[in-house]
């Protein structure tokens, strides 16, 4: 995704707020709270039945949705530090954490996303953390490639650190 | 009627007023009435508009209720789509979101630190940021609830950890005290065979002193009879010398004899020549008569004969003494012979009687000598007899000896399968334990393993148990191993203790290993010696990881956790 377009504003949110959204199996939006509305100025109804990506921001890197979805396809929750982008450009960080809808018969039909906001110090770690991951993946010149190779480096590092991921994003 | 809402009565309302403004505005026509007809139009446009935002705002309701009516049926993910205006209604459908929204979000909370409490994972807490008023307050208290239980789990992790430490301890020490066992056992089983071959020995070596001292017993009873035989030996010599003697003094005597018969012979050989010289005179004298004879003719005639007659008679006399002469002659020679032949007689005798008489004190030599050897044989065989009992005596004690060793290993074998026992019990103790979730547990347990990975070692060698080397795990596929190369082992590679441990962790297997290849080929020394390798390496890799341990402690509780 283009860098253009960036404001550089950073957009904030209250600590007793929670942005909120659903989607279906595939990703697609099928709920999303009037926190969310406000902080991607989007209306909701540009927003129901798309791909949650349409609020990806470019400074976040691939491996990470990629474990968010190996995750979260297991039936597990999964938290993460995400950086997203609001419609005109601007952007905001959420702790987010993603759960598997399920039926009465404990299929999953959907996730389910709660957000937070952000403690400033966690960024100091995050953002050299994704830095680091995004050159990973810009390295190779094949993309499959250099989303396996940033994956196995954020694996080893959170081995070098003898935790596990769950600790690591739970414990900044 | 009495079933129906407030809204659905107002619709049901306007929708009443909207069909009376049309009357009223027909009839206002029919009457002329124009302002009264607009004036009822303009009603019944107002209630038309009414009617309208009445059925938006019941169709909110309804909207409203769909998602709340899930909600209470305990489907929180339900929520009101497409919410439009700021109005009261707008933001009761924003409200019901928010409260859905909140509830959702603390039942899925709740739900997921609950799990990964149930899973150990204590520090999942439900995350009160987003939550408001007693959401908040109940996620807190949750929380607190958490907290008492990590420190009830820490507790009994503690606990645990001891237990297991002092599951892993009498493990060590059980399973050290069973090899120490299987090493008594082994070393009482080889005292055993060798009193047992002892025994054996000093049984052959009793059938030898007693064959021996039977020998002897011959011996004795035959040189007693050599005795005899010497005695009478003697007693023949002694007898032959007397023949001996008699046989001397008789050829003596004969030897005097024919001298005395070799002087009359040579007597009459004195005699036969005065007989020939009588003869040859008488011959003479014939001679001289038949001459006077002749000379007196015929008177001398009878004479003549008669002096005939005697020169044959005096022939014939020469002819008889000459051969007298010879035969005296060939008489003498013979007897010269007789005495010679009697005086080499008496030499042979003389020898003969010589070497009797040695011959004699030989034997009485020789007799002494048996009787002697006799008494030193005697002596002999009492001793060997003696030492024959005290021998037997010896393979006694050493058969008691032998003995005694079968009850001690009888009595070891027995506390062995005692500490067998305990040992099991402690395995699966241990196993139970590994269940568990307790820092550096692979470290320890890795320490319990290979103590008893050693034990199958000298039960193999003792020959209490016997090992395949195929099933035998190898420094990767051993509990240690499994962890040391797995990612358990990630916080750890950087310090030194980790490094330490792969070179002897590997010398264990696979000395282990080789071990159990060559007892099974028959080459037990060459097992016992790679068997005090594993030994000595094992000794290192417990020393490894008791550092890996020491190690262990530093790292933060939850890193730790994970191993
Ligand atoms: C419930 C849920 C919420 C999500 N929220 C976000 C989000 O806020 N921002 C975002 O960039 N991706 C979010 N994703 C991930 C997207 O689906 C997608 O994987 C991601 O934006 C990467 O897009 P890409 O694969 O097209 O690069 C969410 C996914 C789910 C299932």
């Amino acid at each position: 995704m283009a860098a253009q377009g960036l404001t550089g504003v950073e957009r904030r949110f209250g600590d007793d707020e929670l942005i909120v959204s659903k989607t279906d199996a595939t990703g697609r939006i099928t709920y999303c709270n009037d926190v969310f509305l406000r902080l991607t100025g989007y209306a909701e109804q540009e927003l129901i039945g798309k791909p949650h990506s349409i609020i990806r921001h470019p400074a976040m890197p691939r491996s990470v949705f990629k474990l968010l979805w190996d995750t979260i396809a297991t039936g597990r929750e999964c938290f993460a530090y995400v950086i997203n982008r609001a419609r005109n450009g601007d952007h905001y960080w959420v702790f987010a954490h993603i759960t598997p809808d399920l039926d009465e018969s404990g299929a999953t039909i959907g996730y389910h996303s709660n957000r937070r906001t952000v403690e400033r110090s966690v960024l100091s770690t995050i953002e050299p953390l994704y830095t680091a991951l995004l050159a990973e993946e810009a390295r190779h010149g094949d993309r499959k490639a250099g989303l396996d190779a940033a994956f196995a480096s954020l694996q080893s590092t959170l081995a070098a650190k003898g935790v596990s991921y769950d600790q690591f994003v739970l414990g900044l | 009627m009495i079933n129906l809402s407030s809204v659905s009565k107002a619709l049901l309302a306007n929708g009443l007023s909207l069909a009376l403004a049309a009357i009223a505005v027909a009839s206002a026509l029919s009457a002329g009435a124009v302002t009264a007809a607009i004036l009822a139009g303009g009603c019944g446009l107002l209630g038309l508009a009414g009617l309208m935002w009445l059925m938006r705002a019941n169709n909110s309701v309804d909207k409203a209720n769909a998602a709340l009516r899930q909600a209470a049926g305990g489907r929180l993910r339900a929520r009101v789509p497409g919410i439009r205006g700021h109005g009261n209604v707008g933001e009761l459908l924003r409200n019901v979101n928010r409260l859905l929204d909140q509830t959702e979000a603390f039942a899925k909370e709740a739900d997921a630190a609950m799990r990964a409490a149930s899973e150990g994972r204590f520090y999942r807490h439900i995350l009160p940021k987003g939550l408001r008023g007693e959401f908040a307050r109940y996620a807190a208290s949750a929380n607190a609830t958490l907290d008492v239980m990590a420190r009830h789990a820490g507790e009994l992790g503690a606990f645990t950890r001891r237990m297991l430490d002092d599951a892993v301890t009498i493990s060590m020490t059980v399973n050290e005290g069973a090899i120490a066992n299987a090493s008594i056992v082994g070393g009482i089983r080889t005292a055993r065979d060798e009193a047992a071959g002892m025994a054996a020995a000093t049984e052959q070596m009793v059938s030898g002193i007693q064959e021996i001292a039977a020998r002897s017993d011959e011996a004795v009873a035959l040189s007693a009879e050599a005795q005899d035989m010497t005695d009478s030996g003697s007693d023949v010599v002694d007898a032959a010398m007397a023949e001996f003697s008699a046989i001397e003094a008789a050829v003596a005597d004969a030897a005097a004899r024919v001298g005395a018969l070799s002087e009359a012979s040579e007597a009459i050989g004195d005699i036969l020549s005065s007989i020939e010289t009588i003869a040859s005179q008488t011959n003479l004298l014939a001679l001289n008569a038949t001459i006077e004879a002749a000379r007196a003719g015929e008177a001398g005639k009878g004479f003549a004969v008669v002096a005939n007659e005697v020169k044959t008679l005096s022939n014939q006399t020469a002819r008889a003494t000459e051969d007298i002469g010879s035969r005296i002659t060939n008489l003498r020679q013979e007897m010269s012979g007789i005495v010679a032949t009697m005086t080499r007689g008496t030499q042979a005798i003389a020898k003969g009687r010589q070497a009797m008489e040695t011959m004699g004190t030989r034997m009485r030599d020789i007799g002494n000598r048996v009787d002697t050897t006799t008494a030193k044989m005697a002596d002999v065989s009492r001793i060997l007899t003696q030492q024959a009992g005290a021998a037997d005596q010896i393979s006694g004690g050493v058969q008691n000896v032998a003995h005694q060793a079968e009850n001690n290993a009888g009595a070891i074998e027995r506390s062995s399968a005692a500490l067998s026992g305990v040992e099991k019990q402690i395995a699966s103790l241990l196993s139970l334990l590994v269940e568990q979730d307790i820092p550096n547990k692979i470290v320890l347990i890795a320490k319990a393993d290979h103590i008893i990975w050693k034990k199958r070692l000298f039960d193999m060698l003792v020959g209490n148990a016997r090992l395949n080397p195929d099933e035998l795990a190898n420094e990767r596929s051993c509990r240690l191993g499994k962890w040391y190369y797995g990612p358990g082992s990630m916080p750890y590679r950087n310090g030194p203790a980790y490094r330490q441990l792969e070179e002897p962790h590997r010398t264990v297997h696979q000395c282990g290993l080789e071990a159990v290849r060559l007892f099974n080929a028959g080459q037990v020394e060459g097992a016992m010696r790679l068997v005090e390798q594993v030994e000595e390496a094992s000794k290192v890799v417990l020393a490894a990881l008791d550092a890996l341990c020491a190690a262990g402690d530093c790292q933060p509780a939850a890193a730790a956790g994970r191993f």
